[in-house]
């Protein structure tokens, strides 16, 4: 024992009696990326062999940009110890607001000020909810499967209500730009490997990813109010005792998601330059059933960033597979059931092992 | 007629020179209809180890965590070092050098030793967290505590029951507290664990703190404290100097058999 205490002092990182290598495949995030390596191989093997290319792989990025925008925040809530359910309502509202602002001003303003203003209203719309669902939850102590459920119906509802029923299509033009806007293209003419390998027709989307991706793992992991986090999911009760400021955690967490949210409506508006108020269906269920089978727990205190990437580049790996495999989509739904299903068992197999291993 | 010699001992105890590091007085604390306090009374000197009894449901902790500032008190005065102090949360208290083991222990199971020990005091410049120096620091601390930790990236729920205290005790006697509030510190231990954790507090005692324990264990408060407080519903029954009492007298208090 005494030569254990030994160690501690210059190798931090080992857990005695375990290799490397077992501890490493342990680990969620690397479990996870061998099983997407195995089905892309088996994809590929499959009937598709450019699953995943160099001709997919772009498209494939921008396709899950505007969830990677809001499954980082949802992880993060998922790690405080909450979650939000309204996220759908909520992208959805602002993809209408935008469309109801354009189509009352369009024409009156400038077209630089009135994209800012659009894109403010829709932020806004994220932020308001955001609050409304934290202050719901911290200051009223009103749970939060059923605060977020019935704000995503009044978010979805008046969604639909401004719309009236209609879409609204006068955009300004260079809207699209939010969208669609390819940030390297200049540069893939200097380098012409990047206009090989498609990098330069990245969308701005896959950058806004980029960033919020980058921002969630240093907030998570670098930063106290990351600690914060992870503290109050893990026992919110034990985190106060200790001075962290939980109710500040989880209104933060929520407004953050929000936000996410709406900016997410934003990109879709801007893609399709429509905004019919069921432009997202699902992205509640998906962005939670990515962090979860990234491997952040529902009951909190767990999960991480990258965890939350791959779960859903996994997601939006078996839609693709379905389609390029000219499977029927219809069982596409079947399939994320099965792999949801898949990694709750495997967590709960892995605590009850955790708990009678001690 | 047990009052008025309690009192009486009160009153010779008070007569120390010193002021008190900790005084609270009178405090009362209701949840809903259910006063959990009403004029409770307690204080601690410098070097000194105060055991707080009392029945289950007496307001032991709920008296510490008015203390700890995880209650706000309805009424009631509490005096850090002779100045009158206001505690309205956990980081007040900690600022008036005031630290606290919870009945539960109050750690977070899904995180490791060192995110356990830094939990709301962590190491950061301008929020970046110093991850280097906390694991510096921790691997010190666990050390100096002689519990056989693999590692400090252990989670906490991979700890056995004497790990877990030990880290909680570590978490206060670290940040160099002078006040401990330690709230049954040996109920969930085992008989050599307990004799430890017992040596480790007179240890502390020793380092000139003010220390109050909360234990149900007569045997254990008999071997450590130097005075007694007794609550009963809520309600400080009085203060006894450990030499001059036996446990027959604080069953008696605590119980109220003195009353019938
Ligand atoms: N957070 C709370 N909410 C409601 N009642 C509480 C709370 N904490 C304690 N009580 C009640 O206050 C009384 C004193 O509890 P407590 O201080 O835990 O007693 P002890 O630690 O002496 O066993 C009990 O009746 C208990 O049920
Ligand atoms: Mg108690």
């Amino acid at each position: 024992m005494a030569m254990k205490q030994e160690e501690i002092d210059t190798t931090v990182d080992e857990t005695a009696g375990e290799s490397r290598w077992k501890r490493l495949l342990a680990q969620r995030e690397i479990q996870l990326l061998l099983v997407l390596v195995v089905f892309t191989i088996l994809v590929r093997a499959g009937g598709a062999p450019g699953f995943l290319g160099p001709t997919h792989f772009p498209i494939f990025l921008s396709q899950v940009a505007p969830d990677m925008l809001v499954v980082i925040p949802m992880a993060m809530l998922l790690i405080g110890g909450m979650f939000d359910l309204s996220v759908t309502g909520i992208a959805n509202l602002s993809v209408v607001l935008i469309g109801w602002t354009f189509s009352r001003l369009l024409g009156q303003l400038d077209d630089t000020l009135l994209i800012i203003l659009v894109v403010a209203i829709g932020l806004t719309a994220g932020l308001v909810v955001g609050l409304i669902n934290g202050l719901a939850v911290t200051r009223l102590r009103m749970n939060p499967l059923m605060t977020t459920l019935a704000t995503w119906w009044m978010a979805q509802g008046a969604a639909t209500g401004v719309a009236g029923g209609e879409s609204r299509h006068n955009f300004v033009g260079s809207f699209r730009d939010i969208a669609r806007f390819q940030p390297l293209r200049d540069l893939g003419e200097t380098f012409p490997f990047l206009q090989e390998m498609k990098i330069s027709t990245l969308p701005m989307p896959v950058f806004y990813a980029a960033i919020v991706i980058f921002l969630g793992w240093l907030v998570l992991n670098r930063t106290r109010f990351g600690w914060h986090i992870y503290a109050t999911g893990s026992d919110r009760q034990g985190a106060a005792l200790n001075g962290v400021n939980v109710n500040r955690v989880t209104l933060i967490g929520f407004v953050a998601t929000g936000m996410a949210a709406a900016m997410c409506g934003i990109v879709w508006a801007s893609r399709l330059t429509s905004a019919p108020p069921n432009t997202l269906g699902g992205l509640e269920l998906r962005v939670i059933a990515a962090a979860v089978i990234g491997g952040a727990a529902l009951t909190g205190g767990e999960g991480s960033v990258l965890g939350a990437v791959l779960g859903l580049f996994f997601m939006h790996m078996i839609r693709s597979a379905t389609i390029q495999l000219g499977l029927p989509v219809y069982w596409e739904f079947f399939v994320l059931g099965v792999v949801l299903f898949t990694a709750v068992a495997f967590d709960a197999w892995s605590k009850r092992r955790a708990a009678t291993d001690r | 007629m047990e009052q008025s010699k309690v009192s009486l001992q009160n009153t010779s105890e008070n007569a120390r020179s010193e002021t008190p590091l900790l005084r609270a007085r009178n405090v009362s604390k209701a949840f809903g209809t259910v006063q959990a306090l009403s004029d409770a009374e307690i204080d601690v000197y410098r070097g000194e180890i105060v055991a707080l009894v009392g029945d289950n449901g007496a307001g032991k902790s709920t008296l510490i965590k008015v203390l700890s500032g995880a209650h706000r008190p309805d009424a009631g005065e509490i005096v850090v070092r002779g100045q009158p102090a206001t505690i309205h949360n956990p980081n007040d208290a900690f600022d008036q050098g005031i630290a606290t083991v919870y009945q539960d222990l109050a750690l977070l199971p899904t995180r490791d030793v060192v995110a356990n020990l830094y939990v709301g005091r962590e190491l950061s410049k301008n929020g970046i967290l110093d991850r280097r120096r906390m694991t510096e620091e921790a691997n010190r601390v666990v050390r100096q505590l002689k519990t056989n930790l693999p590692s400090v990236h252990t989670r906490v729920r991979h700890l056995s029951g004497g790990q877990r205290q030990a880290i909680a005790i570590a978490r206060v006697v670290h940040f160099g507290a002078e006040i401990l509030l330690l709230d049954e510190p040996t109920a969930a231990l085992g008989v050599k664990e307990a004799h430890e954790m017992l040596t480790l507090i007179e240890h502390l005692k020793e380092q000139d703190k003010g220390i109050i324990v909360v234990s149900h264990n007569l045997a254990h408060v008999f071997r450590i404290c130097d005075r007694i407080t007794v609550l009963r519903h809520g309600r400080t029954v009085g203060t006894l100097i450990k030499d001059e009492t036996d446990s027959t007298e604080v069953v008696r208090m605590i119980t109220g058999a003195d009353l019938l």
